[in-house]
């Protein structure tokens, strides 16, 4: 591997720790055997690393959080929670599809169904007007009705 | 940070003052720090440091836990700092190109002072002052907040590579304005 790219390592995940262990041993046997990478390094380590190991952590003020609170207070409803039922749009979308094929296929069944409502229907209407039934009409054809009313009424 | 648990999230975010109270005392100081670094002046720290909770009260019922709250909280900082730094600039009438080269030369000028001068805090506040934004929450993010490569990614919605990049033109710029032995 190149100075160059070394010295891109160098800057960056060496120095930040993110380098594997093979990048690291790759990084110290060439410093090992180069100087301008070797003085690249000490000026990294000196000028770019030190500087900040110093840096000082400040903390905020407390009228910052006086600010906040009055700022809530005032005005800072928190956005209200989504209803567990308020769906998005692509799966409200799906949704539905999917309870349209659901009625298509639901009324497909009870169309069938009522065709065997009819044809039930229609039996049973067949058997009340069967010939010698009791609700069959006389023998003159006059269709007094039932053997009871035929009876009463003649 | 210690961690801050699911159940004061979903109460601060239900209006509970003093579970968001909570969040605040445990996250309050990197946000001052980030802002502080990212926006240069300590004015500027407060606004922003105020902005961002009330961005974060506001927006706590859609916090997702995808990531974790700090992430979130360090997303929304540095966006906020960094749109504020930029609104400055155009609210003080100046282009930015030629605010940049301006004071960058007086950092330069600056930094050399205070490289014989010996003052740390000053020279590093010079040091981030010839930075872009971007390179600056970067280098911020690492060197005093110590993230890993990864968590800046996931905080400035950016990839790893585009962390790594930035932290390298941030370095040899530092380099250059420190001058190399």
């Amino acid at each position: 591997m190149n100075c160059e790219k070394i010295q891109d390592l160098l800057i960056t995940d060496y120095i930040d720790g993110e380098a594997n262990e093979k990048t690291r041993r790759m990084i110290t046997d060439h410093l090992a055997a180069c100087d301008k990478c070797r003085v690249f390094e000490k000026t990294v380590q000196e000028k770019v690393v030190k500087p900040f190991k110093g840096a000082q952590k400040e903390t905020p003020p407390e009228f910052i959080w006086h600010r906040v609170r009055r700022g809530i207070v005032e005005d800072g409803k928190p956005a209200p929670r989504k209803a567990w039922f308020v769906l998005k749009p692509a799966f409200a979308t799906a949704l539905v599809a999917m309870a349209i094929f659901a009625i298509i296929i639901v009324s497909g069944r009870l169309t069938k169904d009522r065709n065997g409502v009819d044809i039930y229907i229609t039996d049973q209407i067949e058997f009340l007007i069967e010939p010698g039934s009791s609700s069959d009409s006389d023998s003159s054809g006059q269709g007094l009705g039932t053997a009871i009313e035929i009876f009463l009424l003649s | 940070m210690n961690a801050i648990s699911q159940d004061l999230i979903d109460k601060a975010s239900r209006g509970d003052i003093k579970a968001f109270e909570e969040i605040y005392k445990g996250t309050s100081g990197f946000v001052y720090n980030v802002a502080l670094r990212v926006a240069r002046s300590t004015t500027s720290a407060d606004d922003i440091t105020q902005d961002v909770f009330m961005k974060v009260y506001k927006n706590l019922s859609k916090f997702n836990y995808r990531s974790s709250l700090k992430t979130w909280i360090y997303r929304i900082t540095v966006n906020t700092a960094i749109n504020y730094q930029k609104a400055e600039a155009k609210h003080t009438d100046r282009r930015a190109d030629y605010d940049t080269v301006i004071q960058s030369a007086h950092a330069e000028e600056r930094v050399r002072d205070n490289v014989t001068k010996g003052d740390e805090k000053e020279r590093l506040s010079l040091f981030l002052e010839t930075l872009t934004p971007e390179q600056r929450a970067c280098i911020v993010l690492k060197e005093i907040e110590g993230l890993k490569y990864r968590e800046i990614a996931d905080a400035l919605k950016i990839n790893v590579n585009t962390v790594r990049s930035r932290l390298k033109r941030a370095r040899r710029n530092l380099l250059v304005f420190a001058g190399k032995r």
